[in-house]
């Protein structure tokens, strides 16, 4: 690839830039909504029975079905959940925590055990 | 450089040119109450545009918006003029790039932004604010310029261009973040 040309280098520092500003800090906290779904779906999951985004957009204590969808999405968008396939069926999909989800419980882990140690 | 080449860089210095123009009539409609003394605002927002440009376009960037200050500078500071309006417009330009430029040589930045991370890129606009604020003032201290004092006029400028380049950035942040909510399929 020709890296010369003006328009591809910028195109590619600009990809590179991009990159780097999703990866600032801030802003990437979640709310106490999402906060509270995040919670109820990590304890179901960690039960061994992970909620399907139906079951998940149907818990009715956490607000309105339009409502935890859209709180939903912000936390996949957030990369903290994710929504898979389980088997065959395409038609129903299953939420768990990703990777950086995982790295959320497990710092949360650490700050609970801090704070008895004191 | 091939005729194509040089084609492509001049419409990146257009291009940057007329944005950051642009970015300065919005500066002045929206944000006029931060200005601290003509040319210096405690919150400038073009600062943002300035870093977009540089570190996007690199030198063809930098020479963007040194045309466009050049432009402003005729426009809208009429207490200077010859040198001091081209160097005061070299400072718009060229400080973002010498920012760039120190931080590539003490090995923060790579060539072509290959793997920038969030730290570096705060780095670049926490460097890029001291020296665009330094070399302006330094120049209007060198020759004079009416009502210029380099102490207290250099800090407003300081942090006016480093709240604009963070709030520019975090904007892009929260852009990028809202396209990806709405992307985000679930079913």
């Amino acid at each position: 690839m020709n890296t010369r040309s003006p328009f591809k280098s910028a195109y590619l520092r600009f990809l590179q830039l991009i990159s780097a500003v999703e990866a600032m800090p801030g802003l990437q906290d979640f709310d106490a909504n999402e906060k509270a779904l995040f919670d109820a779906l990590v304890l179901h999951w960690s039960k061994g029975k992970p909620l399907t985004v139906r079951e998940a957009i149907s818990l009715s204590e956490l607000g309105s079905p339009a409502t935890l969808h859209k709180r939903l999405k912000r936390l996949i968008a957030k990369d903290l959940m994710l929504a898979y396939h389980d088997g065959t069926d395409r038609r129903t999909k299953f939420l768990q925590p990703s990777e950086k989800g995982m790295v959320y419980i497990e710092w949360l882990s650490a700050q609970l055990t801090a704070v008895q140690a004191h | 450089m091939t005729v194509r080449a040089v084609a492509e860089a001049a419409v990146l210095v257009l291009v940057t040119a007329v944005l950051y123009g642009l970015g300065y009539e919005f500066q002045g409609w929206l944000f006029l109450f931060s200005e601290h003394v003509p040319g210096v605002s405690w919150f400038y927002l073009p600062a943002g545009l300035r870093v977009l440009f540089v570190l996007v376009a690199g030198i063809y960037g930098a020479l963007g918006v040194f045309c466009a200050s050049l432009v402003i500078n005729v426009l809208y500071m009429k207490d200077i003029g010859g040198t001091v309006l081209l160097l005061t417009a070299a400072a718009s330009g060229f400080g973002a790039w010498v920012a760039l430029w120190v931080l590539r040589l003490g090995g923060v930045i790579e060539a072509g932004l290959s793997g920038l991370t969030a730290a570096a890129l705060m780095k670049f606009a926490l460097l890029y604010s001291g020296l665009n604020a330094l070399f302006h003032q330094l120049v209007w201290w060198f020759f004079k310029r009416e009502g210029v004092l380099f102490w207290v006029d250099v800090w407003p400028m300081f942090v006016g261009d480093l709240l604009g380049a963070l709030v520019f950035l975090y904007g892009l942040k929260g852009l990028l973040q809202l396209r990806k909510t709405r992307r985000a399929g679930i079913f």
